[in-house]
Parts: structure tokens; sequence; C-alpha cells
């Protein structure tokens, strides 16, 4: 599907790259010549239904999984010759609960972690296991979901990676855990500069961090932008029209998302806000609001583009 | 950017010292049950000699000898199993997340999880010795009438050959039951059918497999079957294959599933290696 959303970033250091990566299992293709920019210091949002790639991106960054083609780069290291390297600059939480070794007990496995990672800050690890409210004597085997996330938190912050990889990273907590989490994060990226790429479909949580957002589906990566950029580039437009109103044919496919509302239409559409009040106008709309959107709505509208 | 050069990485010095650390760890409840099961073989063995004597029977004596180790061998193909608990290799992301070049960090995890092994079925050597001393038994080693040194190198080299093949399983599969199981059911039925259809040229394969000079059994028991004429407690005199120590087939054959196993364990370790 060819993209009227922006696909490149600018000129920026990246930190994360990806080149045409393409990945099948089976007849299913998980990603599609996917072309992944995460500037150094950003905190890149992946959104996506279920399914859409996100999980196998980042476990290609880790040479967990490996692509059929395309290269992928984590500061300027290859993922898949330099995997060893890589992996000492990366703090991952995983999607799901079987990481670490279910037999061993928090504290150790803990302990464990730590003796990889010489950058690790044991006092950072306590603070955070305390915020967590992590019992150190429990298995990692009987951990509930939400535990076990916490203790994956610990492992992949403690060290003070430059690069953290969270997959889904609130899944699981209550609210206020996730509340915490979230401030923990910000406070990580405060401390750190460390360059984070979320991947989710809780567009909502993570919007207060943000500020690079990228939109998968499908294994296509159908847009990727600046969170500046896209606000002030998706704007949503209402206006009345009047009966047996045929639209504006120049705007069709700008318009990422549609709704109607007794004698109002409601738009979602990218392009330049002067531009697209002045063919609504010509069109014969009464536009009576352009706002700016919500980043979850912004996802909601690029992910429900039709093709 | 953090450049190649600035960045800090463990020392394999580290991971090693943390991995004989770990396997320790997850080998701890099969090493309390073995721990449990010579106490309770030695409270066996105090009662039956009490008994043994109370009723009017001189003193026993029990000697030691290499094949007393032989079920701690016939273990070495499970211990991998233990080693790798909970990390089949669609669950091993954990491991294969780590730092470090995969393959060389798996077979640290195979040498360390052989090293505790090792350990053991010196521990039950050790036990073993202790009863032959406590009850003034023969400790076989050296001398014209003990057993000849190299033997006491068998069921070592046979664990190790255990182990090694059982480590192919544990790393390779994520069945590694239907594996054994499959292996020793595959065995017989090709044997049966062998005989069934008569096929001497595959009962000959199977047999050389099996207890060949260059076969699995010679490997671990240090023994070869050689045709013996056996009278039978009936009085019938039969002959039948009893198995004599014989040192060079013995190395031959201890040296070809050595290097089958350690080549298969290789081969499997670095299918998952950065390239």
């Amino acid at each position: 599907m060819s993209s009227i959303l922006p696909t490149r970033l600018g000129e920026d250091p990246l930190a994360i790259t990806t080149r045409s990566l393409n990945k099948r299992y089976g007849k299913i293709a998980a990603l599609i010549d996917v072309d992944l920019q995460v500037p150094e210091g950003a905190v890149y949002v992946l959104v996506g239904p279920n399914g859409a790639g996100k999980t196998t991106l980042l476990k290609i960054l880790l040479d967990l999984v490996r692509a059929d083609s395309g290269e992928a780069e984590v500061f300027g290291l290859s993922s898949r010759s330099d995997g060893p390297a890589v992996r000492a600059r990366i703090g991952y939480v995983p999607e799901g609960a079987g990481w670490g070794y279910g037999w061993m007990r928090v504290g150790r496995v803990l302990e464990h972690h730590s003796t990889y990672y010489p950058t690790w800050d044991t006092e950072y690890a306590e603070r955070l296991a305390n915020a967590f409210d992590l019992g150190m004597d429990q298995k990692v085997g009987k951990l509930s979901k939400g535990e076990a996330r916490r203790v994956h938190l610990v492992m992949a912050l403690a060290h003070r990676p430059p690069v953290l990889l969270l997959d889904e990273p609130t899944d699981g907590l209550d609210p206020v855990m996730r509340d915490e989490t979230l401030g923990l994060l910000a406070d990580h990226l405060a401390e750190t500069g460390a360059t984070m790429l979320i991947s989710t479909h809780l567009v909502h949580e993570t919007e207060r961090l943000a500020d690079h957002i990228g939109v998968i589906r499908g294994g296509e990566l159908q847009a990727q932008l600046n969170v500046d950029d896209l606000r002030r580039g998706l704007r949503r437009y209402r206006a009345e029209v009047p009966t047996g109103w045929t639209g504006s044919p120049t705007l069709n496919g700008s318009v990422l998302r549609r709704q109607n509302a007794s004698n109002e239409i409601q738009w979602t559409i990218w392009g330049d806000e002067g531009d697209v009040l002045a063919q609504l106008k010509g069109s014969g709309a009464t536009v009576r609001e352009a706002a700016a959107v919500s980043l979850e709505d912004a996802a909601l509208a690029m992910l429900s583009r039709k093709e | 950017m953090t450049t190649e050069a600035s960045y800090p990485r463990v020392t394999w010095q580290t991971v090693a010292r943390e991995q004989a650390s770990a396997v320790g760890v997850s080998l701890r409840r099969e090493g309390a049950l073995m721990l449990g099961a010579l106490v309770l073989l030695t409270v066996l063995f105090t009662v039956a000699l009490v008994r043994h004597q109370s009723d009017g029977n001189g003193p026993v004596s029990l000697n030691l000898d290499p094949s007393i180790l032989f079920p701690v061998v016939i273990l070495g193909f499970l211990v991998p199993l233990s080693v790798w608990k909970g990390e089949d290799p669609s669950r091993r992301e954990y491991h294969w997340a780590m730092p470090i070049p995969r393959s060389s960090h798996a077979i640290l995890k195979v040498i360390f999880g052989w090293s505790w092994y090792m350990a053991a079925v010196a521990g039950v050597l050790i036990w073993a010795g202790l009863i032959a001393i406590a009850t003034g038994g023969d400790l076989g080693i050296g001398g014209t009438d003990g057993v000849p040194l190299w033997r006491w190198i068998v069921p070592f080299a046979a664990a190790t050959i255990a182990y090694l093949l059982g480590s192919m399983v544990a790393l390779g599969s994520e069945h590694p039951w239907a594996w054994y199981a499959g292996v020793v059911i595959g065995f017989f039925l090709l044997a049966g059918t062998a005989a069934a259809a008569n096929l001497p040229w595959l009962l000959d394969i199977l047999g050389a497999i099996r207890n060949g000079p260059f076969g699995l059994e010679t490997a671990i028991t240090g023994e070869i079957p050689i045709p013996r004429e056996v009278t039978t407690s009936w009085g019938e005199v039969r002959t039948m294959l009893v198995g004599v120590p014989a040192l060079t087939p013995w190395i031959g054959a201890a040296l070809l599933w050595l290097g089958l196993a350690v080549s298969g364990v290789l081969a499997i370790a670095f299918r998952h290696r950065e390239r």
C-alpha cells in the first residue's frame, strides 16, 4: 500500500535501523520491506494490532528471530553478525512471561542476570525492585504475568542500557503499577538519555513519553514520524455539509478516518491545515472545528485507514 | 553513539563462574535426591548386614567394583534434561539473549553440567569405597588380583558419553523423551523385523551398534561379549555371550562414541551462532 504518511525520518543520527527487512512464517508474511528508523535518544512507539509484526521486529533486533532478508542494526552494529555487542547494549522486556529461569528465585535470577552486564547498577536495581514491590524469594515460574513483567523491567533497566526494547511493557500490570512503571521509565530516560523502542497497542499509556511513532499493519510499516510533525499534520475536522454533499475529491487520498454524526461529518485528515480547510470550504462544507488529535486517536486513524 | 570499543562487556571468566553456580543450582534437587538414595542404601545395607550377623552368620564384606557405577552412568542420559530444564529450543530465548556468543555459551553450560555430574559419579564411587572399607571389603585398586586401573576410568568415560549423547537431545530437541523412547523402541522394532524377516545383515548392523567392538555397550562397560560355555544351575552346558574386560576394543569404542557425541553437541550448539 502506498502511504500518504511519512515513512522516513530526517537526518538525525539513528540508534536503530532496519533496511528492507522481510520475514515470513510459512505462508504468512510477518514483515514486508520494513525500514525502521529510531533516532538516538528517541522514545519511539511502535503501534499495531496483534499479529502486525511488532514482536518479530523486536526479536530480529536481538537476533532471536532471523530475517529472511534485509539488515537490522543497533548503533551501526549488525544484529546478526555483532549479536553479543548489540545485545550488551539492549535492555529487553519480552512480550511473554517465560523469561529467565522458572526454577530460580527472583533474587537469584536478578543476581544471575547482573553478572552478564558489567554496567549493572546494584543500587538502582534495589530501588527498582522496591518500587515494583518484588518478592525476592518467589520462584520466577510461579509469578503472575504482572509480577513477571516487573521482574523483566528490573532486568532490562538496571544495567542502564543505551537502548531499551519494550514489548508491551505494561501488559498485565494493574493501573497503579502501570503508572509507577511509566514514571520509572520517564525517570530512566531523564537519567540516561536512552533510546526506547516500545511496542504496544495501548498507545494512550505511552503518550506522555513518546516523541516518535511508527505504525505497522500486516507486516508493513505504514508510517513513522516525529510526534510533533504528526500533531501538526494530522488534524480532526468537524464540518456541517449540505444535503447530497458528495465530498471533496482532492482530499480523499488524505482522509484517514471519517465518522458521521447527524448532519455533521468528522474527518481525520493528513495535510497542511490551511490547504485542507480551503478544500473543505470549496466543496461546500462549513468547517466548525479543526483540532489536534491525541496520539491514540492518531494511531487509531492511521490503523483504520482503508486501502 | 556508543562504540564497540567503549562499551563494557562481560568477561568469559565471569560467565564461567556464574554458569558453574547456576548449573549447580539447577541440579540441586537431583543432587539432593541422589544423596537421599545413598543414605537410604547405606541404611538398608547396615540393616541387612546386622540381620545377617545376628542370624549367626559370619561377617560379610562388600568389595568395590567399577560396575557399581553403572546405574549412575545410565543417569547420564537424563542429567542434561535437568541442566537445560525449562529451556527446550523454543523456550531458550533468555539464554540466546545474553550478551555473549551463543554457541560458546551453550557449550559452557554443557561443560559445567558435565563437571557437576562427574563430581556426582566420583561421589558415588567414594561412597562405595567407604562401604567397602567399613565392611572390610577389597577396594580393588591395582595389584595382580585387583581391578586394572583402566577399568576405573571406564565409568567416567561412559558417563561422559551418556551425558554428551543426552546433551545432544536436550540441546536440539523440543521433545527429548520422544527421542529416547523413539530410539529404544525403533531399535527393538528393527531387531524384531530383522529376525522375523530373516535379514542377517540388519541384525549384524544392529548388533555392531549395540555390542560390537565399536558398540555403545562396549564403550559403556569396557567389556566385549565372548562366547563361553556356561553350566546352568540345572546342569545344562550352554554357549553364551559373556562380557570380558578388553582394553583395546574399549579404547576404540569409547573414542568413537565420544567423538560422535562431541561432534553432535558442537553441531547443535553452533546451529545458533552469530554469522
